[in-house]
């Protein structure tokens, strides 16, 4: 080995490991370049994309607000239609308002003067129900006089209806004496001793019934002779407290009897009691 | 090497090894062991498998490309 031979040795053998520090220092130890450029294009890729979307969004806002403006447009044109319409309305209601305020005015006074009728009347009805508790006053007098005097009306009929029964009851009596005194006369003054059993002695008893049959001025009883009554006795036809006729008796059976009616004061019905005598 | 014996014969002789021979043998090895991790590093994907930085993500055929054809190549 030539003596160059070794120096080129020694020289690569100090060269080499030196340059091997170096290519391995370059390639390891510095920023790696490539990915820092992969990592910014991306970025500028994401940034592109952002930004597309952006102007895509940009120009749907533009869009939109373009539509929005013709929207806007046309509702300011509706509207001021509208307001041009209720401008008129308004007039018309204003002018109707005024005829209103002078409608107003004369129901006002017309009011006015309804109320002061009013107040009239008020007056007057006050008077007039003062005089109305008056006349009412009035008649709650009148009536309490009239009940007072009806009362003593009935008590004064029924006085004249019990006169008037004592009357007949005296008529009859009378009447009797006297056919009594004729049949005395008649018979010459004498009196049979077994002779109790003639109108004058059956007169005592008082004898009572009901009127059955009404025909004409004629009708029957339901009492005969087994309870006293006998031919031409004169019978008092009464229907409660009042007088209604006399019934002349011209048949007599045992339970029954039929007559004439006289003295007719009302129209005998059957059902009206019959008496010989009014009191016992 | 040869060495001439007496009876005429040639013998050849292998030189020993020496301080130059052991020189290169390491200078070779370190030059071999610095071109593989140079190739290593220029020739692994640009983004690692874990997401972090890894090589330069070159071809046999970039290694041998400016940096200006490198950059408009890619």
């Amino acid at each position: 080995m030539s003596i160059l031979t070794k120096i080129c040795v020694v020289v690569l053998a100090v060269l080499i490991p030196i340059a091997c520090v170096a290519f391995i220092n370059i390639t390891t130890v510095g920023p790696n370049w490539r990915y820092a450029y992969q990592q910014e294009a991306r970025r500028s890729e994401g940034l592109m994309m952002d930004a597309s979307a952006e102007k895509n969004a940009h120009n749907k806002t533009i869009a939109e607000r373009n539509e929005a403006i013709s929207e806007l447009n046309r509702i300011k044109q509706d509207k001021s239609v509208e307001i041009d319409k209720l401008a008129a309305d308004l007039s018309a209601a204003r002018a109707s308002a005024a005829a209103l305020q002078g409608n107003l005015a004369v129901l006002a006074a017309k009011v006015g003067g309804l109320e002061r009728e009013a107040a009239n009347f008020n007056q007057r009805n006050d008077l007039l129900a003062k005089q109305l508790e008056a006349v009412r006053n009035a008649g709650d007098d009148l009536n309490k006089e009239l009940i007072r005097v009806s009362e003593l009306l009935n008590q004064a009929e029924a006085e004249k209806a019990r006169t008037s029964k004592l009357a007949l009851t005296f008529q009859e009596r009378i009447r009797d004496l006297e056919e009594e005194n004729e049949s005395l006369r008649r018979s010459g003054g004498t009196v049979a001793a077994g002779d109790t059993g003639s109108p004058a002695a059956s007169v005592d008893e008082r004898i009572t019934g009901t009127v059955d049959i009404v025909r004409g001025s004629y009708a029957s009883i339901n009492v005969g002779s087994a309870n006293g009554v006998m031919k031409d006795m004169k019978l008092i036809v009464y229907r409660g407290d009042t007088l209604v006729a006399f019934l002349r008796v011209d048949e007599v059976e045992v339970d029954q009897a039929a007559g004439l009616i006289v003295n007719r004061r009302l129209d005998p019905i059957p059902g009206d009691k019959i008496t010989n005598r009014l009191l016992d | 090497m040869a060495e001439t014996l007496s009876g005429g014969q040639t013998v050849k002789v292998k030189p020993q090894p020496d301080i130059y021979t052991v020189l290169l043998i390491v200078a070779i090895v370190c030059l071999v062991v610095t071109i593989v991790m140079v190739l290593r590093t220029l020739m692994s994907p640009v983004v690692a498998a874990d997401g972090s930085a890894g090589g330069y993500g070159m071809s046999l055929t970039d290694l041998f490309k400016s940096l200006e054809d490198l950059i408009s190549s890619k």
